[in-house]
């Protein structure tokens, strides 16, 4: 067993007034045992909606049309609601963007941290022992005495350790941190990045990350995807992606950031076009309308979008790779 | 000329009575004694840990908050910090762009009334509304099928879009930016803020803008003032902040804007220490916790925090100047 998440095939689409808006289309990837893979895209290309759909939480809207969800090689689309709950927190755990609004405001963190441990069959001593044991390894000072404490009483970078602990306190086997440091500012985020570093090798589980901070990537993850308006674009090893990117989205997306610019600048870089209507999808390369030079096939929709293997552990989009002379 | 000067401007809140505050001091203080100036035509940064004031410190120029300390003064006229009143005048020159852009549009308003709603409040009625709402949507960057259009139906960046174009309505001297890129991804992010520039450049204002991105704040500014803990700890020009740095946590902030890197070789200043508590502050440097070469004065709390003038246009903390 080598893998933690296979995603096959998945195609998800949100039903809405104005048509079928295909959100999500032909999504393969796999996350191999105790790595991080990374997923960065613009918003609106479908990050979310891979979350909700490993997670079981789609709008009532959502609709999987095809594919399959595979966490340790079972299948875990189509479980019912009571089979779903035993995975929930024991194998996957989630760690959401905002630590303000994901803790219960009227019960204290210890409270919720039991209760978070339902599915285990352990006297309720065992569980406080472990919680305050969790509390004490991501760094909580003086947590036995605030063990008691209601989440107002904790700062947002010390609650987000706390659902940091309450998620990994049964050891599961994927994390998914959805934008875990997005409402922290940057000594925090060192801070909590630190920690799920040292955690992921403590009790070995995989983490699935979504950032839209290319520092974090390349600093944390091993593999990174890229996304664009619902497909992926391109994956690999975090190396291949950073010093060799093929996609022409990979390579304005990485030239959009400030960070790597040294010279103070007038004028920020941006991508320019918007995204394509996925409601309407026309019969041709989904970047077709912002590439800067499309070959003849992309243009006249010759070509479909699929991933194709360039190099050892570098997948890119096949008409990408046409148009780039 | 300087457009807005606040001067020794202190907040604090009174913490709920319960029995256990009632026997401490009930008051805590999020912002102590600052002072700073915002000159015409320019962008002013405030960097800082959250909780460290820099949301206060603009809620109170905008009068959401009181203080009955300190002086602000606006265009050479002085504001009464004790009062939530500010004058119509104040309120058409001053205006801001909320950190939760889909949360601060009201969700039954459609796009065209939210962003004429300036002119209503403001009794504008020389020109032409409708025109002058296209006129904005479009130097925003949005079409004018977004007129009929509900928040709800918006995406983040296009939500923060609406946002400024409700903000610079009425063509404000100082717009007060709070996070405006929090959540963007960069390129976005990127296109929000050549807005903000170009509007800048075409009907002068000067920006103070609030972020947690070092590295926009770097590019975008002119002037930055470090926050911690309720001090301003350094201020001056960007570049000479960001390429000198004196605060031990200036340089801690700086040392994050690296170049990518593959085998962990850039020195990252993870800084230790707890965050003191806001309920209990004790005498002396409030960055005494975490300064990893404290002066014997500063472990004794025996020297208060100070801005000093380095050098020119570059003030820092006196005590942090020891202690290095």
């Amino acid at each position: 067993m080598k893998e933690s998440l296979n995603i096959e095939n998945l195609y998800v689409n949100y039903l809405t007034n104005k048509g079928q808006l295909k959100a999500l289309r032909n999504i393969n990837f796999n996350i191999p045992r105790n790595s991080v893979v990374g997923i960065i895209g613009e918003s609106g290309c479908g990050k979310s909606t891979i979350v909700s759909s490993i997670i079981g939480l789609m709008p009532d809207n959502a609709k999987i049309e095809k594919g399959d969800i595979k966490l340790n090689n079972n299948s875990i689309l189509n479980l019912k609601q009571n089979e779903m709950k035993k995975i929930l927190g024991n194998n996957l755990s989630v760690i959401f963007q905002d630590p303000m609004t994901s803790l219960n405001p009227v019960m204290s963190i210890g409270k919720q941290m039991i209760l978070s441990q339902h599915h285990e069959k352990i006297s309720k001593k065992e569980k406080i022992e472990r919680s305050l044991e969790m509390l004490d390894l991501v760094g909580i000072p003086d947590y036995k005495s605030r063990f008691n404490d209601l989440p107002h009483q904790f700062s947002g970078g010390m609650r987000q350790r706390i659902m940091i602990a309450m998620a990994i306190q049964s050891r599961p086997d994927l994390l998914i941190a959805d934008e875990p440091t997005t409402a922290l500012d940057v000594t925090t985020e060192v801070q909590i990045i630190n920690l799920l570093k040292n955690l992921k090798n403590k009790i070995e589980c995989s983490i699935l990350f979504i950032t839209h901070n290319l520092n974090l990537l390349v600093d944390f993850c091993d593999y990174i995807i890229i996304m664009y308006a619902g497909i992926i674009v391109e994956k690999g090893t975090t190396k291949n992606i950073f010093l060799d990117p093929q996609h022409p989205y990979t390579k304005q997306l990485f030239n959009c950031d400030p960070s790597q610019i040294e010279k103070k600048i007038k004028k920020f870089p941006f991508i320019k076009g918007s995204l394509p209507d996925l409601i309407n999808l026309k019969n041709e390369c989904i970047f077709s309308t912002r590439c800067e030079h499309p070959s003849h096939e992309c243009k006249e929709g010759l070509i479909e979008n699929k991933l194709i293997e360039f190099s050892k552990d570098h997948w890119v989009d096949q008409c990408c790779i046409n148009c780039k002379e | 000329m300087n457009i807005l000067e606040l001067k020794n401007l202190s907040v604090s809140f009174k913490s709920k009575k319960s029995l256990t505050t009632l026997l401490k001091k009930n008051n805590l203080d999020a912002v102590i004694d600052n002072s700073f100036a915002i000159k015409d035509n320019s962008t002013y940064g405030i960097v800082g840990e959250s909780g460290s004031g820099k949301t206060t410190l603009a809620k109170t120029i905008l009068g959401l908050l009181t203080t009955p300390n300190g002086n602000l003064r606006f265009n050479k006229k002085k504001i009464d910090l004790s009062n939530k009143y500010r004058s119509k005048e104040f309120r058409k020159n001053v205006s801001m762009i909320f950190q939760d852009s889909i949360g601060s549009l009201s969700p039954r308003v459609k796009i065209k009334d939210l962003i004429s709603e300036p002119f209503k409040i403001h009794k504008i009625h020389k020109i032409n509304i409708k025109e002058e709402v296209h006129k904005l949507l479009e130097s925003v960057g949005l079409s004018n099928d977004f007129l009929e259009r509900y928040p709800h139906e918006l995406s983040g960046g296009q939500a923060k879009r609406v946002s400024i174009a409700r903000a610079i309505a009425l063509k404000p001297k100082l717009l007060i930016a709070d996070e405006p890129t929090a959540g963007l991804d960069v390129s976005i992010q990127g296109e929000i803020l050549n807005l903000l520039k170009s509007i800048q450049n075409n009907q002068g204002m000067s920006i103070l803008i609030i972020s947690h991105n070092l590295s926009v704040i770097r590019h975008l500014t002119d002037e930055v003032l470090v926050m911690y803990f309720g001090k301003i700890m350094e201020r001056g020009m960007t570049e000479n902040v960001f390429n000198s740095p004196l605060h031990p946590y200036t340089k801690a902030l700086v040392s994050f804007i690296k170049k990518y890197d593959f085998n962990n070789k850039n020195q990252k200043i993870e800084l230790k220490g707890e965050v003191p508590s806001i309920s209990e502050r004790k005498s002396g440097c409030v960055f005494a916790s975490r300064c990893e070469h404290p002066s014997h004065e500063c472990k004794e709390g025996l020297i208060e925090n100070k801005l000093i003038e380095f050098s020119k246009d570059h003030w820092v903390d006196q005590c942090c100047i020891n202690c290095n």
